[in-house]
């Protein structure tokens, strides 16, 4: 569960990161990303064994 | 559904919807009391699916069911203008819950859409206030449109080039701080 200090802490960030970034596009694409291939599981999989184990 | 499923399922649903909260709670727009985050729901399912001039035809009803079925701690994002479907979003944790993963966005199209120019703005910030709720440490945007790497850039993304397969797609990443 996500207590309300959590809460808090989050909405500070937020707020902090919208203050530095754009919020509106001029030409927004009318999509990203690809479905079809978006397995990437066993890539990441890997590089967190891998950062796992680094820090072990 | 397996009791641990079910728990987890119902853990994160409560995450998801307390994401959809702040991010709109902190939107800087003025009209962001008509803007409204959810889970995908069927009328936002039957919506995109009904719209006309859609830039790519994806299966979102499959889409949905399959990382429902895989993932109780996916991200979905429905993006609503008063009662208006503008958006829809899919993305998930990594395996070990280090990274969040913006996987597809599709903005609904048309003129009429009051969105259009902040869908994937909200969408971004979405992820990262769930990324922040559940403890990621990375946002990553797999395959980016080429048009919006520059956006994604200018908020601090860096952008990482794949090698055109489907095991190693691009990909921009953000490091989340403290």
């Amino acid at each position: 569960m996500v207590d309300e200090k959590k809460i808090q802490e989050v909405k500070k960030k937020i707020r902090e990161t919208m203050k530095e970034q754009s919020m509106e596009l001029d030409n927004e694409p009318g999509h990203s990303g690809d479905p079809i291939n978006t397995i990437q599981k066993d890539v990441e999989e890997k590089e967190e064994e891998n950062e796992s184990r680094n820090r072990q | 559904m397996q009791g641990s499923h079910k728990t987890a399922e119902e853990k994160y649903k409560n995450i998801r919807k307390i994401a959809h909260e702040i991010t709109v709670e902190e939107l800087p727009y003025q009209d962001k009391n008509a803007i409204a985050l959810t889970d995908i729901s069927a009328a936002a399912l039957n919506a995109i699916s009904c719209a006309k001039g859609r830039s790519v035809d994806w299966d979102w009803n499959f889409g949905v069911r399959s990382y429902r079925t895989r993932y109780p701690n996916r991200f979905e994002l429905a993006i609503w203008y008063s009662s208006t479907v503008c958006g829809l979003s899919l993305g998930r944790p990594s395996y070990h819950g280090s990274r969040v993963r913006l996987d597809f966005i599709e903005r609904v199209p048309g003129t009429n859409n009051p969105l259009v120019g902040r869908v994937t703005p909200i969408a971004v910030t979405a992820y990262e206030v769930y990324a922040r709720l559940i403890d990621a440490r990375q946002v990553r945007i797999i395959s980016p449109a080429e048009a919006l790497i520059e956006y994604y850039t200018s908020l601090n993304y860096v952008f990482v080039k794949g090698s055109g397969s489907q095991m190693n797609p691009s990909y921009l990443y953000k490091s989340l701080e403290g």
